[in-house]
């Protein structure tokens, strides 16, 4: 993530100064005439570059400038011009605090880079400095946004790593690096699947090397409620096992994973965030390989719960996962369960246009889930226009 | 399993009340009773169904006759009085399972049918009514049938129990057939599956069980070959029925009659995967393998005098690092080489193998094998016949027979040097596959390779029931799924033509 500084002026002269304005909101005199040359009326998604003696200027329209979202829009527009270059200052001079804050959220979003695997060719932007009226008024909204983009982007990482890299014992390794945030983790192993009677999720995992594994996340919180229950489906990389995918678009299935990666960045958030609400995730970890001892079309499964599954084909194999991991969830006693699970082919066409789709039992958990996916927009906004990185944001903010 | 006794006629106090009705016949014997009972209601309401006693016709009447007690009454059509047949009345027992299922009990009025006619209508009956519910957990108590005894009422109740034991034995072999063919993959590997051979032990069939280390050193390349890419290990399992001098423990009094089953307990195609779209079809892969038990199970539940071998070549075809690959050459115990050209064409290896390994050893008098073969023979005949292949005339035209006997049909489909030319290969004995064209033909011939006796020609019999052991919809006398095709069929060979 980027280095944020909070500052009241600009670091020296040198670098890239980027300057968002919401629609109508009058530009500074010293560009005023080269807006109005290049047509900028502060519109979202609108950029124009000017050179000045002092170095290039980026002039950003935020649009209406109504939600959080529309500034997170404008932010991740100045990271998206600031190629090239190490640092970024952001004006946000005359803004109100939480727009402030939101902008540099975007640019943080934007700026994430997945490089572990290569190394970069030439410069890139690492820091932003924040050019704000009051760095302590501000700070407070920063802290709380930035625990969502730090969970946003863990989510992101583990998406984007290789399978080979990845492998259910990795991930489970990467969730129990969280404690040191607070979060105690508890990673169930064969052994104790079979004890629980997780029969769904051990055959999954049959057929893989690389053994099947529970994740249970637990934030204590400060309320003496009953927690909130995330559950992820985490296939670190799906083949599809012996109804086998075809080749063609089956290196996508190591994000396959995203569901639970998406669960771990949310506790991450609360974690950073100081929650008061107790929350637990239960992610579902393996690979559905072919192999000698994969699991068959035709085989009959005993579930976590007593019923029995009968498997048509291996490459429905989310829900099988997910049904154990629920049950196990039920332990914890949650006020609600949200699961997230890249389940399904179908649901991809309507998430392109409308956000994930989504069911829920109970109307009231669904209209709260509703509103804080439009509050929280799922990032889509500022990582659209980062194609090939995996675009999971946690749902940040329960309560 | 249905509880079913012959009885001597009375009115049942509850439950249903089975009237087998040939065409246009008098109510007579328990059918006049509730007909008197009811004040001549029943007739009256027969007439109104126009229920005239045709094949395929039934009329429910509820409550006939409030005083006699029985809840319901089942009339069910059997046709012309003259034109009878076995397998006519195994379908009209069939058609009355689903009618009289909801009740504990019913009684089948059956003194106008001939002993064995009444027989087979319980027969009919009790073979409708497997299921196979083991994995439910959730289901409702009431949407379980409920049926539990069946009265079949009739005045020659002793003749008609000689003619039912017998049946009795050979449904409790097509009920294991199907239990074995239902079975999911995961709980009935080819060690799962030749444990279950084992229990064979009690009706007095002697049984063995070869693993890997003993087909490898008998140089079953073929059958390990296709056992390779699994964790699961394959098994050969030898079923011996000696009856011929009075059963148990008795030694064979001479060559034995001998089945062979394919069971490949789940067949992925190995390397050569298979698509995904019904795969699991391929549990029943080893139908021809759970025929063949059934049947050892049949005959010596009957006690029948002949001695008999039944043999299994257990494995699983998984692709895996291990797995053969199309292109490698395995070695069969036979002696001869086969090239691999595509590792879906597995049943044939262990065929190969495990008919070498029977006639070396038992020299048998002629032998049958089952498999679910080829798709291809799907395309020949559908769901209607089996693919029967054989290189004797007279031991076919007894195969097709007792097949016609029992509603189990076989259509024979040709063999020849034209065929068996597709099989060549370029640098072993053969190939396991001819190409598209008579796929069901160049496995029978590749088959056939294997079958020469020692001295004269052995009589054999290889029948195709890819398309007919498992059914998507519900047969007369078999609910959908699997049907145990072969398990009557054979039992019938053996009764007509080697016994005594």
């Amino acid at each position: 993530m980027l280095k944020v500084r909070l500052r009241r002026e600009p670091r020296g002269t040198t670098g890239l100064r980027a300057i968002p304005l919401a629609a109508g909101a009058g530009v500074p005199q010293a560009f005023r005439a080269a807006a109005v040359a290049a047509r900028f009326t502060g519109a979202a998604e609108q950029r124009v570059e000017i050179a000045t003696p002092e170095g290039r200027v980026l002039l950003l329209g935020a649009g209406p400038a109504e939600r959080p979202l529309d500034w997170e829009g404008a932010g991740a527009a100045a990271a998206a011009g600031a190629a090239r270059t190490t640092r970024l200052s952001l004006d946000a001079r005359g803004l109100r605090a939480e727009a402030a804050a939101s902008l540099a959220a975007g640019a943080c979003l934007r700026a994430w880079r997945f490089d572990a695997h290569r190394r970069a060719e030439g410069p890139v932007l690492a820091a932003l400095d924040l050019l704000v009226d009051s760095p302590k008024a501000v700070a407070p909204h920063w802290d709380r946004l930035s625990a969502g983009v730090r969970g946003c982007l863990l989510a992101r990482g583990l998406t984007a790593e290789p399978a080979n890299h990845l492998t259910t014992r990795a991930f489970a390794a990467r969730l129990e690096a969280l404690a040191e945030y607070g979060i105690a983790v508890d990673i169930l192993g064969r052994k104790r699947l079979a004890r629980e009677g997780l029969g769904a999720l051990l055959a999954v995992g049959g057929g893989s090397p690389n053994p099947p594994r529970l994740a249970v996340l637990r934030w204590r919180g400060s309320h003496a409620a009953a927690p909130v229950a995330f559950v992820g489906k985490g296939i670190c990389f799906d083949t599809g096992g012996l109804s086998i995918k075809p080749a063609a678009g089956m290196a996508a299935m190591r994000g396959d994973m995203a569901g639970a990666a998406a669960c771990a960045g949310a506790m991450l958030a609360l974690a950073l965030r100081h929650s008061p609400a107790p929350a637990v995730a239960v992610l579902a970890l393996a690979e559905n390989s072919v192999g000698a001892a994969a699991y068959r079309p035709g085989d009959v499964l005993r579930t976590g719960s007593g019923r029995t599954v009968e498997v048509v084909d291996t490459d429905a194999e989310g829900r099988l996962v997910l049904a154990d991991a629920l049950h196990y969830a039920r332990r914890f006693r949650p006020r609600a369960m949200l699961d997230l699970a890249t389940l399904t082919g179908g649901s991809a066409p309507r998430s392109a246009a409308t956000g994930p789709g989504s069911s829920a039992t109970t109307r009231r958990c669904w209209r709260r889930w509703r509103r804080r996916g439009r509050r929280w927009a799922s990032g889509s906004g500022p990582c659209r226009s980062a194609p090939g990185t995996a675009t999971t944001c946690a749902a940040t903010s329960p309560t | 399993m249905l509880d079913i006794a012959f009885v001597k006629p009375a009115l049942p106090r509850h439950g249903a009340l089975v009237l087998p009705l040939a065409e246009d016949a008098a109510l007579a014997g328990l059918a006049q009773a509730i007909d008197a009972a009811s004040g001549g209601a029943v007739a009256r309401a027969l007439a109104a169904a126009s229920f005239k006693g045709r094949k395929g016709q039934s009329c429910t009447i509820w409550a006939p006759a409030p005083d006699a007690g029985t809840a319901k009454l089942v009339a069910i059509g059997l046709g012309k009085a003259g034109e009878l047949t076995a397998e006519g009345l195994e379908a009209a027992g069939g058609a009355s399972l689903g009618l009289v299922s909801a009740e504990r009990e019913a009684v089948v009025a059956a003194e106008a049918l001939a002993p064995a006619h009444a027989a087979a209508f319980a027969l009919g009956l009790l073979l409708k009514s497997y299921r196979f519910d083991r994995y439910r957990t959730t289901e409702k108590e009431e949407d379980k049938p409920k049926l539990e005894r069946v009265a079949v009422a009739t005045d020659a109740a002793p003749a008609a129990k000689a003619a039912w034991a017998p049946m009795r034995a050979v449904a409790d072999g097509v009920f294991l057939t199907r239990d074995l063919v239902t079975e999911p993959p995961n709980i009935l590997h080819p060690e799962e599956m030749a444990e279950r051979c084992q229990a064979l032990e009690k009706l007095g069939v002697e049984v063995e069980v070869l693993g890997p280390k003993e087909m490898r050193k008998l140089g079953m390349g073929a059958l390990l070959g296709v056992a390779q890419g699994s964790t699961k290990e394959p098994r050969l399992v030898v079923m011996q029925w000696n009856g011929a001098g009075g059963g148990k423990g008795k030694k064979a009094s001479g060559r034995p009659v001998a089945f062979i089953g394919k069971g490949v307990t789940f067949d992925t195609g190995g390397i050569s995967i298979k698509p995904a779209g019904g795969m699991e079809d391929m549990k029943w892969d080893m139908a021809g393998a759970g025929a063949v038990i059934g049947l050892m199970a049949a005959l010596a539940g009957r006690k029948a005098r002949v001695d008999a071998v039944g043999l299994v070549g257990l494995v699983e075809n998984m692709p895996s690092g291990e797995a053969m690959r199309p292109g490698d050459v395995v070695k069969t115990a036979a002696g001869l080489t086969v090239e691999v050209i595509n590792t879906d064409a597995e049943g044939r290896l262990v065929l190969a193998d495990v008919i070498h390994y029977c006639q070396d050893r038992f020299e048998p008098r002629f032998m049958v094998d089952l498999a679910t073969l080829t798709g291809a023979i799907i395309v020949s005949l559908g769901h209607e016949h089996a693919g029967m292949f054989s290189n004797d005339d007279n031991l076919a035209q007894q195969v097709a027979a007792a097949g016609k006997a029992v509603g189990e049909a076989c259509w024979r489909m040709p063999l020849g040097e034209a065929y068996d030319k597709q099989i060549k290969s370029d640098i072993a004995d053969m190939k396991n596959v001819g190409g598209r064209p008579g796929g069901s033909i160049t496995a029978a011939q590749f088959i056939q390779r294997f079958v020469n006796a020692k001295d004269g020609p052995m009589p054999w019999v290889h029948l195709d029931i890819a398309g007919t052991a498992w059914s998507s919809k519900d047969l007369p006398t078999a609910p959908k799924g699997a049907t145990a095709f072969g398990v009557r069929l054979l039992d019938r060979l053996v009764a007509d033509n080697y016994e005594g």
